[in-house]
């Protein structure tokens, strides 16, 4: 297949064709100055990476350098070498970089194999939740390029929507990792949901000596997606701080038999054990119910203690800001669905001293398509507390008090890309992040 | 033939669990960094799988970093490895009890958390960690497998090796 433009020069005419095995390429000439002439080669979309043959039926000094077109330079280690057409017109040889093609992991399962466009027609839009795991793969590919001769020098992929590489998390820490834009293949994953179509674009490079900037990169394959999540969470707070008789715990776990009750400083009403509150029959300080996520997917719970301050007498004791216990949150009520998660601190008063405590936690909602592969994504978060004490009187007998409204502080926050704390601890696009968790002190 | 029968036996030994079949359930443990620098945080996660065929009580009781109700076994190359003696331990520590029930076949990760919390992992060397759990349910709630007044054995998990090293020696990294 070739292409050929005539140009009137100044001197005299020029015929400039080019040629190329497969596919088809368009050609545009203009004249420099009155030595030299510029001929730029469009590959249509479907070309594929190959050679061309560029040739001039009047020669004079013709020095064909990379098309401003930014998709034919000269070959690799051919630049300006010989080449000589079908009609045995001689030519210099210049390198075509075929258009990239976007493709969708068959995981995903998009509309189609190939979801982009490099002629400006509209991709078509691919439907994905917010964390699935969004993993694409191109054409050319590195081995093709191999095969030619060629290597990448540069890829580049822009994604719109707040999309990021992964979110790395374990009791012990939590971070939020970037994604990265710049190789052949992408894996990340979009974190909250938008109404219009979400555009991803990849375009390659290679580095050929002797071709200029613009000529050594591709066409730009442009894919587009549409991102769906959302939900809420609301809460269910008690209204105060009780004296409640449990049975101790022996060595970490209830006694095998007997035990003598004796008083907790609770947020709720509990019945059971130090260690193990009996449910049903127990109301805890808070519970959290969510709702609104699209089906498909399942919640979870990060809680982050923001302060626990105890006093005891003279005893003052601290937390450190963390992850409360474990990642996730461990206090799902059984037999919820979806689940909803409880919280209700105590502990054991010992006798003779007055107690204070004054606490503060934040409790996010988290939601996990089904889709293999996806990653938690924030939905919203609460922040809670509750502030009290507790004393005996003549008679040893314990009365608590509770100091203002305990439960939410504030309402539910939706999550967000541009939060960067709580209010308590440092955000990452709205997610949680933590560094262990947190750990009581006293002095 | 008794070499070979011997050569299976220590295969298995590796993967075996110290329970018995009439337990109702099992608890593995596991880390993911058996080998840490003095000094730095230890982790454990435990998860229990019922394997009877009723629902299952996998309470957890979390206090300061750690789930309280199993029982931690750790041992170093002298012994046993005491517990950390905390500052004031007249006034108890705080906590928040975590109602769990595991359907049969099915498990839950019942949080582990910070054991360096409890025990001292600062002397370098190899640390070995067992966790067991008393088969308890709860008389209010039916269905659930014994009672905490049973005096069935408690049911032992895996035990797992830390390496503890000193603060000038890389640590390794996760597996």
């Amino acid at each position: 297949m070739s292409s050929t433009v005539g140009l009137e020069g100044a001197n005299c005419p020029v015929v400039v064709r080019v040629n190329v095995d497969t596919g088809s390429v368009s050609l545009s000439v203009n004249s420099q100055d009155q030595a030299r002439i510029k001929a730029s080669v469009v590959p249509d979309p479907s070309d594929p990476t190959e050679t061309a043959c560029v040739t001039a039926e009047v020669f004079f000094p013709l020095v064909v350098r990379a098309a401003e077109s930014a998709n034919a330079t000269p070959a690799a280690g051919a630049a300006g070498s010989q080449c000589t057409d079908p009609d045995g017109n001689q030519g210099i040889t210049v390198q075509i970089l075929g258009a990239p093609e976007i493709q969708c992991d068959p995981s995903m399962n998009c509309t189609q194999p190939v979801i982009s466009t490099t002629d400006g027609t509209p991709p078509p839009a691919q439907s994905v939740v917010v964390g699935q795991q969004i993993r694409l793969t191109t054409i050319p590919a590195a081995t093709d390029l191999t095969a030619l001769g060629l290597s990448f020098s540069k890829n580049t992929w822009t994604v719109d929507g707040t999309n990021i590489g992964g979110y790395p998390v374990s009791t012990a820490s939590a971070t939020v990792t970037e994604t990265v834009l710049d190789k052949p293949d992408i894996t990340f994953y979009w974190v909250y949901p938008k109404d219009e179509n979400i555009p991803v674009t990849y375009k390659y490079c290679v580095d050929i000596p002797g071709a200029d900037a613009d000529g050594k990169c591709s066409l730009t394959a442009r894919a587009a997606f549409t991102v769906s999540g959302g939900g809420k969470m609301s809460n269910t707070p008690y209204k105060k701080l009780t004296i409640d008789q449990l049975i101790p715990c022996v060595d970490g776990v209830p006694p095998k038999s007997g035990g003598t009750k004796s008083p907790f400083l609770v947020y709720g009403n509990i019945t059971g054990y130090g260690c193990t509150a009996v449910y049903p029959g127990s109301t805890f300080g808070i519970s959290f119910q969510p709702s609104g996520a699209q089906s498909g997917g399942t919640y979870s719970y990060v809680q982050l203690l923001n302060s626990d301050t105890r006093t005891l007498n003279t005893i003052s004791c601290t937390t450190s800001q963390g992850v409360d216990l474990s990642y996730p949150y461990a206090g799902i009520i059984p037999a919820t669905n979806p689940p909803q998660a409880e919280d209700a601190p105590n502990f054991g008063l010992p006798d003779h001293y007055v107690v204070t405590r004054s606490f503060n936690a934040t409790m996010f909602l988290l939601w996990t398509s089904n889709v293999p592969n996806s990653i938690p994504v924030p939905i919203g978060y609460q922040t809670w507390g509750f502030t009290g004490s507790a004393e005996q009187n003549s008679s040893e007998k314990w009365k608590a008090t509770t100091d203002g409204t305990p439960g939410p502080i504030e309402g539910f926050k939706l999550s967000k890309d541009n939060q960067q704390t709580d209010g308590y601890t440092t955000l990452h696009y709205g997610y949680p992040i933590w560094n262990g968790p947190a750990v009581e002190t006293c002095n | 033939m008794r070499i070979l029968l011997g050569l299976l036996m220590l295969g298995l030994t590796g993967i075996a669990h110290p329970q018995t079949s009439q337990q109702p359930f099992t608890i593995t443990i596991s880390t993911d960094k058996p080998q840490v620098k003095s000094g730095d945080p230890v982790y454990i996660e435990t998860v229990m799988t019922n394997i009877s065929d009723h629902d299952f009580d996998c309470t957890s009781y979390g206090s300061n970093a750690l789930d309280r109700n199993y029982r931690y076994d750790v041992t170093d190359e002298q012994g046993p490895v005491p517990k950390v003696k905390r500052k004031y331990p007249e006034i108890g520590e705080t906590g928040s009890s975590f109602p769990c029930i595991i359907k049969p076949g099915e498990s839950a990760h019942a949080a582990g958390g910070l054991i360096s919390v409890l025990y001292d992992f600062t002397r370098p060397g190899k640390y070995t960690i067992q966790v067991s759990r008393p088969v308890w349910g709860d008389d209010q709630r039916p269905g659930t497998v014994g009672t905490i007044q049973n005096n069935r054995p408690d049911v032992k998990s895996n035990t797992i090796t830390i390496t503890v090293v000193g603060p000038e020696a890389p640590a390794a990294e996760p597996k």
